[in-house]
């Protein structure tokens, strides 16, 4: 069965095939048997064996998300659930659902339910690691809900303001 | 020698907070740290001698609650306090709360932290003293002096608020003719974000380069400077890499800067470890402020120099003196200091959190991390991480040694600037030592990870893929597997 990966954002699908213990891996860039080898440390290091030849990774998983360190970089890798991720078209500019695009504290809020807002208006302001970002309007319309109080944190995209209605 | 106390205690957190802790142990003092309880898990708290939980309002509230630090510090039986950078470092009322308690600051006076913290004040005081600073207009009562004055000064001007920082309020005027608007919205801007509308204005030096001067000096009036650090490589004014000689200078520019911060700290009678920062570009050199504290970027220093100015620092708190002269300093060899963020480069730097899932600084680098794996990173507190600092013969050599560290540095489990700084290290015009203080920001194309091949995706796929399918696996393992499976749990 193919699955839908990102990694570091960007789509990649792949899955596995097994055979008696080996494994091999089809992607859209083709398909190579694949096997990966974890180092006695435990810490997550390991080998893996691609295309002839072994790679030192170091791997963390949490959840569907893996963390490859790879080729000195390292990748976020997130699995995803195939109907949850295709029916997932979520504009945020059309729907008026304004996410967080960080987890912080709010500093300001400068509208309320019931305001009538344009484009480009300052919503709320908010803080993440002493770093002041201005929440604004994707689009013109009138605050439906505004989630949290200014001293309030909260998590990456958490639903910060939402406006009425679907255009 | 004699430990200069017998314990400190280190009112602060992160990676300064462990970096002076590695001093003062080693120094064979007993090291004390205060921390919030979001900080239990940092490398601080589980290596020092005693730790004292702190509470707030919020987390940074903690850290900048004096009284309750001096209380923390007196029962614990410190006999000085460190206070790092940042936080309580240049605040001279808590300065002189902590001598009041029998207490030794390791710092400055109090004195020379509020002429120096008054910006305004500070260049005057130089100016006096015939040291070179930018031609400026200060706005006192009158507005309509302010743009008389400001326009004296001349184009290209930098419009700033009085009461400001960071960068926020700030405007460049090129065109004179523009000054009064220039100057209404950078007024506005300053009420809006300070409170206070005054403003200042000086000269702007286009593609300027940042460069400071560390110094030292004692209670005996003894004054060295331990030369120069370059920091011109920021993102929103924050610095992203420090290095160690400036790349810019030539021996002769190099030898005049560092007697006129030298001679500013003479001048104020210095006392403990600071730096005299400077713009430089043009041909000139302007004092821009200095900085009363030990500095993020004083690794770099400490490595061409061989010092351990924390130790230095805490000779100075109890009164020793420096015990070397400026003839005993020379640069040896070049360093580079690499900034770990937790950060997005691709999203315009924006702040990244996460648990620690794995952590591994570079083997034989010094990395000085306030991160272990296990800990968690919050959005309460700015986002560097860890300081990766390298030393190597001389700049191009020391460059490759950095780009190795960064590539052995593993941390999983947060977005970081890993990558960036190496692409920042690769860029020609770094390597020929040609930037300024605007360079990341020039250079866009730096920002986004480039594609990835066929290769690396199927690398990375593989590697995700079978990690995650060796974790089911083991979830539905019986147990007599379970001692080989711990292993892969670890995956």
């Amino acid at each position: 069965m193919k699955h839908i990966f990102t990694i570091d954002g960007e789509r990649a699908d792949a899955w596995l095939s097994g055979h008696k213990g080996s494994y091999r891996l089809l992607y859209d860039g083709g398909a190579c048997a694949v096997a990966l080898t974890p180092a006695a440390t435990g810490d997550g290091a390991a080998l893996l064996h691609i295309e002839g030849q072994s790679v030192s990774v170091v791997l963390a998983v949490a959840g569907d998300q893996v963390w490859v360190h790879i080729d000195g970089a390292a990748h976020a890798v997130i699995l995803h659930d195939p109907v949850r991720f295709l029916g997932a078209g979520d504009d945020a500019a059309a729907s008026g659902t304004i996410r967080a695009p960080m987890p912080g504290t709010v500093i300001a809020v400068a509208t309320e339910p019931g305001a009538q807002v344009q484009a480009g208006d300052t919503l709320m302001v908010i803080e993440s690691m002493k770093l002041e970002t201005a929440i604004k309007a994707p689009r013109d319309g009138v605050v439906a809900t505004v989630t949290f109080a200014a001293g309030q944190s909260f998590d990456r995209d958490a639903v910060l303001v939402t406006l009425e209605g679907e255009d | 020698m004699t430990a200069p106390f017998r314990s400190v205690l280190i009112a602060n957190r992160g990676e300064i907070a462990a970096r002076i802790l590695r001093t003062v142990q080693a120094m064979g003092m007993r090291g004390i740290v205060v921390f919030h309880a979001i900080d239990r898990n940092t490398p601080a708290v589980l290596l020092a001698d005693a730790a004292v939980e702190i509470d707030g309002p919020t987390p940074v509230a903690a850290y900048l609650d004096g009284p309750q630090i001096i209380a923390r510090a007196k029962a614990a039986g410190a006999e000085a306090i460190h206070p790092g950078y940042g936080f309580l470092s240049e605040n001279a009322g808590f300065a002189r709360a902590v001598a009041a308690a029998g207490m030794a600051f390791v710092g400055p006076t109090p004195e020379a932290i509020e002429l120096m913290g008054d910006k305004a004040r500070a260049r005057d005081f130089v100016a006096e003293r015939g040291f070179p600073v930018a031609p400026s207009a200060i706005e006192d009562d009158d507005p309509a002096t302010f743009v008389a004055r400001a326009r004296a000064v001349g184009a290209p001007l930098l419009i700033k608020p009085s009461a400001g920082g960071g960068g926020k309020g700030m405007r460049i005027v090129r065109d004179l003719a523009l000054l009064e608007d220039e100057i209404a919205r950078a007024r506005s801007e300053g009420e809006r974000y300070f409170g206070d509308g005054r403003l200042y204005a000086e000269r702007y030096v286009e593609q300027p380069r940042h460069i400071e001067v560390q110094v030292l000096g004692d209670a005996q009036g003894n004054v060295v400077h331990l030369f120069e650090r370059e920091c011109s490589i920021q993102r929103r004014f924050q610095k992203v890499i420090e290095e160690s000689p400036s790349p810019a200078l030539t021996p002769e520019e190099r030898d005049a800067i560092c007697e006129i911060a030298a001679g500013i700290a003479r001048s104020v009678a210095y006392r403990n470890a600071g730096t005299v920062e400077f713009i430089y570009g043009q041909g000139a050199v302007y004092f821009l402020e200095m900085n009363t504290r030990l500095q993020v970027e004083h690794p770099v220093t400490e490595a061409v120099t061989g010092r351990d100015l924390v130790a230095d620092q805490l000779r100075i708190a109890a009164g020793q003196p420096l015990g070397f002269a400026q003839d005993d300093l020379a640069i040896t060899g070049h360093a580079i200091e690499l900034r770990l963020y937790a950060e997005d480069p691709a999203r315009d730097f924006a702040p990244t959190t996460g648990p620690v899932l794995a952590f591994r600084p570079a083997p034989g680098v010094r990395t000085d991390a306030g991160i272990v794996a296990g800990g968690q990173i919050s959005a309460a507190f700015d986002p560097m991480l860890a300081k990766i600092v390298v030393h190597g013969a001389d700049r191009a050599d020391t460059i490759a040694r950095a780009d190795a560290a960064l590539a052995q540095t593993v941390l999983l489990g947060c977005v970081t600037n890993n990558a960036f700084l190496r692409r920042l290290l690769a860029d020609p015009d770094f390597r020929a030592g040609q930037f300024h203080t605007g360079t990341i920001a020039e250079k866009p194309e730096l920002l986004p990870d480039p594609p990835l091949t066929d290769a690396a995706r199927a690398r990375i796929l593989g590697a995700s893929a079978l990690s995650l399918r060796a974790v089911r696996d083991a979830a539905d393992a019986v147990p007599p597997l379970h001692a080989a499976i711990g292993t892969w749990r670890n995956l």
